[in-house]
């Protein structure tokens, strides 16, 4: 073939150009670390590093939830904790059948009293502003004997009722602790929760100021023994739950329902002690109904130790996945780092001895250099 | 038995001859870099009162012929190369902020709205996550379309190209024929029509022949013609109203326009349309699919639950597509209009619509529910990044490709400086002998005169 200068430059500047590119490519991915810089490097693992990234942010979001929720699971813990603590001393207050006598009697019921408004307190207990015992009614405190005037309206009364009375009686007080109303329950009460409407006015028919009112619930059956009124549970039955993988959730608690069993056992136990003579047998089956509700209290325990123990496996899942799932990124992504500078090592050899190539054909001998 | 002075006459053009062929030499030496020169060869022949000399173009119909059907390939594949490359870079992701993450982030939001239904801060987090989210569907499709226009404007330009090439071939084909009739040598137009030709078919294209008289006559590949003898037609373009975007028309003599938009397929004008009229349409239609999901979706679990006051979801996301994809600005105001709860009465602590909403990042909807929208975006940008390596490498191959044929189109046809450097010293040589056969043709002349 005839070859020509022309053909020899056009030859020289592609195998340049070319060797350069080359170079330029593999020096991009030693610098950048990446055998994957932009999609069309390799379309396939482009796609699927950005599936696995996609996997990887969706396991560290469940994963956060996990870690998330432990705060939520010690104080729910640290709550049944000292509920079922302040269980075991009213039981021991009850049983130590030595010291009811009358000097004691009040300073007892005192205690009893302060354990029963503790257990309240507790059971609304809030975390980030919500009721952990809420249910769904995050926003209302679960237990209160209290209701709301707002934009001159009142709130149902609520209450719960431990049996049946004939004779119910809500006095109504303002933040001052004075009664502002008293209002008669014609239909008397059922055993468990109770709704009475209020019409926000005070005992003249005047509406009262916006504001949080306590009530205090006073009833008796039809032989005209007390019945014990205590905190109904203003929730409902939702439970709070996260998301710990796909599809998959778990339930952290129950609704707040649990602790009203608790309640009325104390509840009843402070009125037949201060109605009724001090026995051994009145003691005995005041402290078993408070065993019970102890009990439902510590099967809530064991619930939650389940949840947790369910919630670490799923986050060891997790971090299993997402450590296999960022191997893999870097598998396609970063590839072999020592690969890539032999590769580059071995381009620029290449490059050298083109550029060479090029500088002969360019330092050629010509004809005239020897006329 | 010839006189001396017909031997002076022989001798004389012999002189000329050689002459003349340093002359051509010398003119193959000054263009050896000439683009699309084709090199001339002398040629001496003897005549009845010694030599003439001719020269002819060295130039292969065939390989010429070869470099320019490769260079429409080329043409096309360089143009399509280029979007694509500034297309694949709205779809990086390899920076970890695109489209995929922003998306996970407002799933995750979600989420974090599952944990805390009431919260304030999760609540505009979540309005921020997915107003983030919308900008970039926009941006994206915007920025598809500002290449579609780039692409649009370019169209218009190559056209121009393509018609200042035709008016200038249909020119020189008169010339061509002018000298011819003259008797003139028509070589140096030849040559410029071929670079023009060449230049041409990375435009567009086309299919050429050469008449009887010498003249090029040039048609698009579909049989429209744009050059012929000394006529040259124009192409045109005119603006589509359905797309918005510029048909390509052809002109004829009354400059009544035909569209031929769709068949034209190859040059850069072929891979212009190529891509603003099949690529990015594609990418568009599948971005706005994605959009389209994801904001149904979501507005389907919304609008059946309850926001923090109870009242029912309003749509979460409004718009058609991915252009104009947006938060309901009602929800952008008051994020407390964000329905998370199933039922009015719960709406402070059930989350049970914005776990179905997180849900949904893991939810078949795509492809006929067998994708997810993760799925569905990778597979779109890994069809971006296969169609963005075909485009390089074919334009890559190519270009080797319209070298080789270069080569072997030079190997005919252009100048080697040695090969005209031999033979001028051949004619020189041939001259100095001539020359020197004057001067004793001229003393044997002083002798006869002297006698």
């Amino acid at each position: 073939m005839r070859v020509t200068q022309n053909m020899m430059v056009r030859n020289a500047i592609r195998w340049t150009l070319k060797q350069t590119e080359k170079l330029s490519d593999i020096s991009t991915v030693v610098a950048a670390g990446k055998q994957v810089n932009k999609p069309s490097d390799d379309p396939d693992a482009a796609g699927q590093i950005l599936e696995d990234r996609t996997a990887i942010s969706e396991y560290a979001k469940y994963i956060a939830n996990i870690s998330e929720s432990d705060t939520w699971i010690d104080t729910s813990n640290n709550t049944l904790e000292s509920i079922n603590s302040l269980l075991e001393t009213a039981q021991d207050i009850i049983g130590s059948d030595d010291s009811w006598d009358s000097e004691n009697t009040a300073s007892y019921l005192e205690q009893l009293e302060s354990i029963y408004g503790q257990i309240i307190d507790l059971a609304n207990t809030k975390l980030n502003s919500t009721y952990l015992y809420g249910g769904d009614n995050s926003l209302t405190a679960p237990f209160a004997d209290k209701v709301n005037v707002s934009g001159g309206t009142a709130s149902d009364v609520v209450f719960a009722l431990a049996g049946s009375a004939s004779d119910v009686t809500v006095e109504i007080a303002d933040p001052t602790g004075k009664v502002v109303r008293t209002l008669t329950v014609s239909s008397g009460g059922n055993e468990g929760a109770n709704t009475v409407t209020w019409d926000g006015l005070d005992k003249d028919g005047n509406l009262l100021a916006d504001g949080t009112y306590d009530f205090t619930v006073n009833a008796t059956d039809s032989a005209g023994d007390a019945v014990a009124a205590y905190a109904a549970y203003r929730g409902d039955g939702g439970g709070k739950e996260i998301l710990i993988g796909t599809n998959s959730t778990a339930i952290l608690n129950n609704s707040g329902s649990i602790f009203s069993e608790s309640l009325s056992g104390l509840r009843q136990a402070i009125i037949a002690l201060k109605n009724s003579t001090y026995t051994d047998d009145l003691a005995s089956s005041l402290g078993d109904s408070i065993e019970e509700a102890r009990k439902q209290i510590t099967a809530e325990q064991v619930t939650l130790a389940n949840v947790t123990s369910l919630l670490e496996i799923s986050d060891k899942r997790l971090d299993k996945l997402t450590l296999a799932l960022k191997s893999e990124v870097s598998t396609r992504e970063v590839g072999d780092t020592e690969e890539a500078a032999v590769k580059l090592e071995a381009q620029t050899t290449v490059h050298e001895v083109t550029l060479q190539a090029v500088s002969s054909v360019l330092k050629a001998p010509k004809l005239s250099d020897y006329i | 038995m010839s006189s001396i002075s017909s031997s002076m006459n022989t001798t004389l053009s012999a002189l000329q001859a050689q002459q003349a062929a340093i002359a051509v030499t010398s003119n193959n030496i000054a263009n050896a870099n000439t683009e699309g020169y084709t090199r001339q060869e002398v040629v001496i022949s003897t005549s009845s009162s010694g030599t003439t000399t001719s020269s002819k173009r060295i130039y292969d119909r065939f390989v010429t012929n070869q470099v320019n059907s490769a260079n429409q390939n080329l043409g096309e594949y360089k143009a399509k190369s280029k979007y694509l490359d500034s297309i694949e870079v709205i779809f990086d992701e390899s920076e970890g902020s695109g489209l995929s993450e922003t998306m996970s982030d407002f799933w995750s939001a979600w989420q974090d709205l599952v944990d805390t239904p009431s919260g304030a801060s999760e609540r505009s987090a979540l309005a921020s996550a997915a107003d983030t989210l919308a900008d970039l569907f926009n941006g994206m499709s915007s920025d598809l379309g500002d290449i579609q226009a780039g692409i649009d404007d370019d169209v218009a330009a190559t056209v121009d190209a393509i018609n200042e090439d035709v008016r200038q071939i249909a020119d020189l084909n008169q010339k061509i024929v002018r000298a011819v009739a003259a008797g003139q040598d028509a070589g140096t137009y030849q040559d410029s029509v071929d670079v023009l030709v060449s230049d041409l078919s990375s435009l567009v294209d086309i299919k050429t022949y050469t008449s009887d008289n010498g003249q090029t006559c040039i048609q698009l590949t579909n049989g429209t013609p744009l050059v012929e003898g000394s006529t040259g037609w124009s192409l045109s373009t005119q603006t589509d109203t359905a797309t918005g975007l510029r048909d390509v028309t052809w002109l004829d003599s009354q400059g009544n326009a035909t569209v031929i938009t769709d068949t034209v397929s190859g040059g850069e004008l072929g891979g212009e349309l190529e891509v603003r009229d099949g690529d990015i349409p594609e990418y568009q239609d599948r971005l706005d699919e994605l959009a389209v999901s994801v904001m149904d979706a979501v507005n389907a679990l919304h609008t059946g639950g309850y926001d923090l006051n109870g009242d029912a979801g309003v749509s979460f996301f409004v718009g058609t597509g991915a252009a104009d994809m947006a938060v309901n600005s009602a929800i952008l105001d008051d994020p407390e209009l964000i329905a998370a709860a199933s039922s009015p009465t719960e709406a402070s602590g059930d989350a049970s619509v914005a776990t179905a909403i997180a849900e949904l990042q893991d939810g078949l909807l795509l492809d006929g529910k067998t994708s997810t929208f993760s799925d569905y975006y990778s597979s779109l940008v890994t069809k971006v990044g296969t169609a963005v390596q075909t485009a390089d490498s074919l334009y890559s191959s190519q270009s080797d490709a319209v070298d080789l044929y270069k080569n072997l189109r030079d190997a005919v046809s252009s100048v080697s400086l040695d090969e005209e450097q031999t033979k001028l010293i051949m004619y020189q040589n041939a001259y100095e002998a001539a020359a020197k056969v004057m001067t004793a043709l001229d003393e044997i002349l002083k002798t006869l005169i002297e006698m």
